[in-house]
């Protein structure tokens, strides 16, 4: 049995957000909510300033803290590793996202997607309204709806359960990489079985030290960071006294 | 009922195991995924190549059809995930080797563009005469017919009355089937004002290139083997251009090169830089100048391009007048020209002033860029170069290039490969006597008069001067317009003091606008035509070139359209060629109908057949096996049409040495070029060059016109009473302005380094928010000599003291629910146009975006 | 007797247009969304959830009330453990009542039962509070019919008592075992809100008794009266071992480095406070405790009644800070897209539901003390 991990390169990451945009698309999330978000940092001071920017998205901990504390097990762990929700079993507690060291977890707090459901348009007879447009695309509250989501998961997650990211797990079963591991163009994004010593993951935690958010705390994180997102060239120096 | 309904059945079974798939079912799928890609040892690289194929995996409900993006100008080749007529989702097109599969984040925000609720679905007729910002148009539907038999009405009008040079077409966004109703069309009727876009786009970065080697053009740069990126102004993994590329290769370049961004602001590509020179805007003339200094006098320059003492002495010292006649160039000219009369006291000392950065690190920097010859790009954008003076920054800044030997060099600046599209029958034998006279008028814009040469690859008035238009038609200078077409422009937006263009919109009495949707331009329109949108909806072609190839990639309809879309550059203009051929003015229809299908030989009936012939008689040339010249090689259009792209030859490096089209066919130091060009303007207005320079605003006197040159910046406003310079940059979430009403542009808006989601932010550094006393999210007013906006405030450390960055895209007041606050009424955010004033680089005829104002900050 | 059954009415129509104005809220929620509420996806957890910990808790302090007599026979309180059973029922109700409402999606509760998860304080919560709903029932129809002493009877109000030991702790539990927030992991919460619960609970307690002298006329009989000392001084023993554990806790957390402590700290008192105290300690907390310290105003009824009135708000803020405080920082990632500090007040739809939950309980009492003899002793 696999058991699925991440690496991040920071250095080919250049901060584009191509990630995060194209999961709301695979995953139809609504708007508000990041499956895959980032943090950002502007460190130092005019004219020594750097930026930085790390991709982040659910960890899928070995011991995550949002499955031991689901009252109904509706979050889990899957065979491969992936942590998984069930939102038939979701009770809406938000204690998940309430445990989550990472902040990867989101609640639907109205009926998702309100912008299409928006009944009105700007130029009667000239525009439409969004439902409207949904509709006549033939999408499911969305126009961009995409169906392939709903194979393990509501396609579009109702109100009141939480959402995350699930490592495209309906993807992933298929053969294909995650969404957000295609869609970098900086290739930035490394996916695979972490148990498979040969395996492009295996081989890039042995050649660089990784990193991962908040290790102390023991969750056991399976997104690795490698590398640094700007490492700059200086003039070797001694400093001085 | 779908596959989760399916689920859901089963969920008794499914949480009694827990809800985990059953080893049986992955393991079947994994087995699946191997045998479709064949073995090849580890599971992992079998995930990568089935990505990779373009063919739809298994199980995959859609399909994946090529396409095109023109988010902004790096026209990558993409491809689109269709479900039963709908766009889900959108990737890079493997098969181009410009953009390399990969895909910035732009092309996603297209899918929420094509679906967008507030995009025009059938054509409007404006019901309300008045014109003003605060007039309601009244929009009321009506059938494409009645919208034709209009239009043609006016153009008929304007024949019979021989007025046909008082008929005005403005290109905004456009293919390369933009001649079909850009130059035909506007020919065939009778017209010169055909007005495009380019000035407000990046025209002087061409100046640069052209009158040194030749080229004018946008460049490619050999990043992967480049041992030094010296980058102006330009901001590859965030904006323009070959976004895609650059950000897929950026962690390999920086591994072997050093990176250093000259940008007043720091930019998603300066975070990526080994250093970041916040130049002070409008003076990257001088640190050039400098490091060209340094280079000269340090001996870093490339002998093997440039040439050398002929005893091998360096001569180039501080102050020091050199003799020509001791150095021997090569594939150069006028180098010691060059340094006699410009760079022999340009030392970093005397830069460091100037650019607000310490001389040594000039000194370190440019020691840096000329060890890494000929493997050193300088990399010119449009920041310095789109400002009042930024001809001349566009030369001296490119110029560096010649010194170190990376002109159509390994590692350096290439120019775009060889392709091999054709043009579109010639339009000369269906223009009537009418057409003939009406084309001799002079262009609105004013191109070629003594105060703007705009000179386009060294012709006077070769190039348009977009923003002037509006002045042209203010003043009824040189005549008045009565009837204007214009598609995917937004030119009372997107160009400086567009409250000119609100009023020129005014007074022309019939104005038709072919939009996606109703912008600030539409709402001074007469008749609004719902346009298709490029990645999805029409045929088309772009090219473009990056990684040392050059593509041409299609644009093909490959979803249901949901509205009454028609494309403006092939299929609305046949409509129109039928309607005035009704009229008795058959000669466009006739024009069109040369447009042979090249398989079949057939005459296109209709507008879609139309739109397709004319798409493969231009690409005719890279489909065809009969027609074969070079490049990627197809069995015919069926297989082009499927692979969506056609990539060049690789790039011939060091082909053009000693055979640039300058005048000298060298790359210019002192530029031949430029002076034959400057002295026929001079010559055809009866004056001297002096004099030109003087009208043009420019410090050059003498031979100081011919060459690359440091020139002080041009701003507005006095600094007493406008104490902040604005720094105008760009999003790398702008889908060329179009985005603001896409929801995901919002809530990812804090991808721009400094900005936040969901505001409209100008930043300041902390010093300057302490002296105004601002905190994040004060709303303020920055108000500029030429105008005012309202915005929200924030501090960061990455924003240069003196100077408040904004970036540039939102600020709409119409165009979309959520592009405007309150549609027709209320902007979201401010847009940056409204500060700058309507002036130009005249030498180019570009409009100023960059260090052409200073502002001050009102607390709201 | 016309102008008690007149107020009755009053009372009742109050009770009524207060479950009305519930209801509709209810009605909103349950068809457009939590968004009603002024929660977040970082302050995600608000006054619904606390009225419920309160409700919970108080609850609890009452069963142990009751276990007084019916666990530890102590006789001389016996006159007080149907009424204390019963008022545990009823607040208990309203505790559901707040967090049916803040759920995102109650109908799947059943799968608390269907696909239990034992590694999860909320699992073992629900399900210990759950219990101990039952076992009050039980406990208190066995009581209605007269049973006092049987094997069964005392197998129940062990039961009861066990549950009322442990459910606190669980409720702490569920913030102490999120490693995630420094400031509530650990055996802290669960300690206080064991102890908080004997306090709301003692707290209760002397309220309502007095209010229910106040009210009856005749006033408490004799029996209960009697009580009414011990239970005004375990009242403030409970506050006293609160004040001592909050002493503890304050300076523990303004001694450390950790910068989740710092932060917690600086934004600890959103009721304001002097110095580290924050107000709702010191109203609610200390001055009670002095006024009860104070033997003149410890045994009039007033000041009873004002003490134990001032702890019953006091330890809603005080639950209500520790709830908000610990939520005010967005975490990782979220940080980008929401502020540094989450400004927080309850909407209107949250104080609808608080006052829904609290007239549900006062609905209970009240039906209760008409119908259901809650004087009822054993006889001895």
């Amino acid at each position: 049995m696999p058991r699925y991990a991440m690496v991040i390169d920071l250095q080919r990451c250049v901060g584009c957000g191509s990630c995060s945009i194209s999961c709301r698309s695979e995953n139809n999330v609504p708007e508000g909510i990041y499956w895959s978000n980032k943090i950002t940092e502007t460190s130092g001071t005019f004219p020594n300033v750097r930026y930085h920017y790390i991709p982040t998205l659910c960890n899928h901990c070995d011991n995550a803290p949002c499955v031991r504390g689901c009252p109904t097990q509706a979050m889990h762990k899957l065979e491969n590793g992936i942590t998984m929700h069930d939102p038939d079993k979701c009770i809406g507690c938000k204690y998940c996202e309430f445990n989550c060291p990472y902040g990867v977890i989101y609640f639907n707090w109205r009926k998702p997607h309100p912008f299409w459901r928006q009944q009105d348009a700007l130029i009667e007879g000239g525009t439409s309204s969004p439902a409207e447009e949904a509709k006549k695309a033939g999408g499911k509250v969305i126009p961009y709806y995409n169906p392939e989501r709903a194979e393990t998961l509501p396609g579009i997650r109702p109100k009141g359960v939480v959402e995350k990211c699930t490592f495209c797990d309906h993807r992933v079963k298929k053969g294909l990489l995650p969404r957000c591991v295609e869609a970098c163009p900086a290739d930035a994004r490394i996916f695979g079985d972490i148990s498979n010593p040969n395996s492009q993951v295996s081989k890039l935690l042995g050649k660089f030290r990784p990193f991962r958010l908040r290790e102390q705390l023991g969750t056991d994180p399976h997104v690795f960071y490698i590398r640094d997102f700007n490492p700059a060239h200086y003039q070797p120096t001694k400093g001085g006294v | 009922m779908d596959k989760h309904d399916q689920q859901k059945q089963g969920n008794l079974e499914a949480f009694l195991h827990r809800g985990r798939m059953s080893r049986r079912t992955f393991v079947k799928g994994s087995i699946a995924a191997g045998v479709a890609v064949g073995a090849g040892g580890a599971f992992c690289p079998s995930f990568r190549a089935l990505a990779r194929t373009g063919a739809s995996g298994a199980g995959e409900m859609g399909e994946w059809k090529p396409a095109t993006c023109q988010g902004c100008t790096s026209w990558c080749s993409k491809q689109v995930y269709v479900i039963d007529g709908r766009a889900v989702k959108v990737r890079g097109n493997p098969h181009s080797k410009v953009n390399v599969g990969a895909s910035c984040p732009r092309p996603h925000l297209a899918i929420q563009q094509v679906y967008d609720p507030d995009r025009i679905k059938t054509p409007l007729k404006r019901t309300n005469p008045k014109k003003g910002r605060d007039q309601d148009p009244k929009f009321v539907p009506i059938s494409w017919d009645e919208a034709l038999n209009t239009i043609a009405d006016k153009i008929m009008e304007l024949r019979n009355n021989h007025e046909t040079h008082k008929y005005m077409l403005m290109r905004g966004r456009y293919t390369y089937m933009r001649d079909i109703l850009y130059d035909r069309m506007t020919k065939i009727i009778g017209s010169p004002n055909n007005i495009s876009h380019s000035a407000i786009c990046a025209e002087a970065e061409k100046f640069g290139p052209y009158f040194t080697e030749g080229l004018w053009d946008y460049r490619q740069y050999d990043v992967e083997n480049a041992r030094y990126i010296l980058i102006w102004g330009a901001d590859p993994l965030a904006a323009n251009r070959q976004v895609s590329y650059y950000s897929s290769a950026w962690g390999t370049v920086i591994d072997r090169a050093h990176v250093a961004v000259v940008e007043p602001r720091l930019s998603a590509t300066g975070a990526k830089a080994d250093v970041w020179l916040p130049v002070k805007p409008g003076h990257d003339g001088a640190l050039a100048a400098a490091i060209a200094h340094v280079i000269l006098t340090e001996g870093l320059w490339y002998r093997d391009f440039v040439g050398d003492f002929k005893d091998g002495n360096n001569r180039f010292a501080a102050g020091r007048e050199v003799a020509e006649e001791d150095f021997e160039e090569k594939y150069t000219h006028g180098l010691v020209r060059w340094w006699n009369l410009e760079i022999r006291d340009k030392t970093p000392e005397w830069a460091a002033p100037r650019t607000g950065l310490p001389a040594e690190q000039i000194r370190q920097v440019a020691l840096e860029y000329g060890r890494a010859a000929p493997h050193a790009i300088s990399w010119v954008g449009g920041g310095p170069v789109m400002q009042v003076r930024g001809g001349y920054a566009s030369m001296i800044c490119h110029a560096l290039n010649g010194l170190v030997g990376s002109v159509d060099n390994v590692g350096g600046t290439l120019a775009p490969n060889k392709e091999y599209t054709s043009h579109f029958p010639a339009p000369d034998d269906f223009m009537d006597d009418i057409a003939k006279e009406g084309k001799k008028h002079e262009k609105i814009d004013h191109r070629g008069r003594l105060e703007f040469p705009s000179l386009n690859k060294g012709k006077s008035g070769g190039g348009v001067v977009t923003n002037n238009a509006a002045d042209g038609i203010l003043n009824e200078d040189p005549n008045e317009i009565k009837v204007a077409i214009a598609y995917m422009n937004n030119f009372s937006f997107s160009a400086g003091q567009p409250e000119r263009w609100e009023r020129a919109l005014s007074k022309i009495p019939f104005v038709v606008h072919i939009t996606t949707n109703a912008s600030e331009f539409s709402w001074f329109s007469d008749i609004l035509l719902p346009n298709t949108h490029h990645l999805f909806e029409k045929w088309g072609y772009v090219k473009v070139h990056g990684n040392g190839y050059r593509h041409v990639t299609l644009m093909q309809p490959i979803i249901k359209r949901l509205g009454d879309y028609k494309t403006d550059e092939s299929e609305f203009t046949w409509l129109i060629a039928e309607k005035l051929a009704d009229r008795g003015f058959d000669n466009l229809l006739r024009h069109y109908k040369t447009y042979r299908d090249p398989e079949t030989g057939k005459e296109p009936t209709d507008e879609n057949e139309f739109a397709l012939y004319a798409l493969k008689i231009a690409t005719h040339n890279l489909w065809d096996p009969a027609k074969y010249k070079g490049g990627d090689k197809f069995s015919g259009w069926e297989e082009f049409s499927k692979i969506g792209v056609w990539n060049s030859d690789p790039y011939p490096f060091r082909k053009r040495w000693g055979k640039m089209k300058t005048k000298t066919g060298k790359f210019e130091f002192y530029s031949e070029t430029l002076k034959e060009a400057l002295e026929k303007h001079a010559e055809k207005h009866n004056t001297t060059v002096d004099h030109v320079m003087t009208v043009c605003d420019y410090q050059a006197r003498g031979e100081h016109a011919f060459i690359p040159h440091y020139e002080e910046p041009w701003t507005a406003g006095d600094p007493d009473e406008y104490p902040l310079l604005f720094v105008d940059h760009k999003s790398r979430l702008n889908r060329e302005g179009r985005s603001a009403n896409c929801p995901w542009y919002y809530d990812f808006k804090d991808l721009d380094p400094g900005d936040e989601a969901w505001e409209d932010v100008a930043k300041f550094n902390p010093l300057d928010g302490k002296k105004l006393g601002l905190a994040n999210g004060d709303p303020i007013r920055i108000v500029s000599p030429t105008g005012s906006i309202e915005c929200t405030a924030k501090l960061w450390e990455g924003v240069q003291p003196g100077t408040v960055a904004k970036c540039f895209g939102q600020g709409h007041w119409v165009y979309g629910r959520l592009a405007a606050k309150v549609f027709g009424k209320v902007p979201r955010g401010g847009n940056n146009n409204d500060l700058i004033p309507a002036v130009y680089d005249r030498l180019s005829g570009s409009t100023v975006r960059h260090a052409g104002t200073r502002v001050k900050i009102e607390k709201i | 007797m016309s102008r008690s059954k007149s107020a009755y009415w009053i009372w009742m129509g109050l009770l009524g247009v207060a479950i009305l104005a519930g209801l509709v809220a209810a009605f909103q929620l349950f068809t457009k969304g939590h968004y009603l509420f002024n929660a977040n996806d970082v302050l995600m957890w608000s006054l619904p959830l606390g009225v419920y910990i309160y409700l919970a808790l108080t609850s609890t302090g009452l069963t142990l009330l009751a276990s007084l007599p019916l666990v530890f026979g102590i006789q001389k309180y016996e006159p007080l453990a149907k009424r204390l059973v019963f008022l545990a029922i009823a607040t208990l109700v309203g505790a559901f009542v707040s967090i049916g409402l803040e759920l995102g999606n109650v109908w799947h509760m059943f799968y608390i039962m269907l696909s239990p998860n034992l590694s999860s304080p909320i699992w073992w919560m629900g399900f210990i509070y759950s219990v101990e709903l039952v076992v009050l029932a039980v406990k208190f129809w066995r009581l209605h019919v007269g049973d006092w002493h049987s094997p069964l009877g005392k197998v129940l109000g062990h039961a009861s008592f066990l549950a009322a030991i442990v459910a606190p702790l669980m409720i702490g539990s569920v913030f102490g075992l999120t490693e995630s927030r420094v400031t509530y992991f650990g055996p802290v919460m669960s300690i206080y809100c064991l102890m908080m619960a004997i306090l709301s609970g003692a707290a209760l307690c002397l309220f309502y008794n007095l209010v229910l002298a106040r009210i009856g006329g005749s006033g408490l009989s004799e029996s209960i009266y009697a009580i009414q000392d011990d239970m005004a001084r375990i009242f403030t023993w409970a506050m006293g071992l609160v004040i001592v554990f909050t002493l503890v806790k304050v300076a523990i957390e303004s001694a450390t480095v950790i910068p989740d402590f710092l932060n917690y700290h600086k934004y600890a008192q959103i009721f304001g406070g002097i110095g580290n105290l924050n107000t709702e300690v010191i109203l609610g907390l200390l001055l009670p405790f002095v006024l009860m310290a104070i033997p003149s105003i410890r045994s009039t009824d007033a000041g009873r009644m004002l003490a134990s009135g001032l702890v019953l708000v006091g330890t809603l803020a005080m639950h209500m800070e520790i709830l908000l405080a610990g939520q005010s920082r967005p975490i990782g990632p979220k940080a980008e897209q929401y502020p540094d500090y989450i400004q927080y007040f309850p909407s209107i739809y949250e104080w609808l539901v608080m006052l829904l939950a609290v007239a549900v309980a006062l609905l209970l009492y009240t039906l209760g003390e008409r119908y259901l003899k809650l004087e009822a002793a054993p006889e001895h």
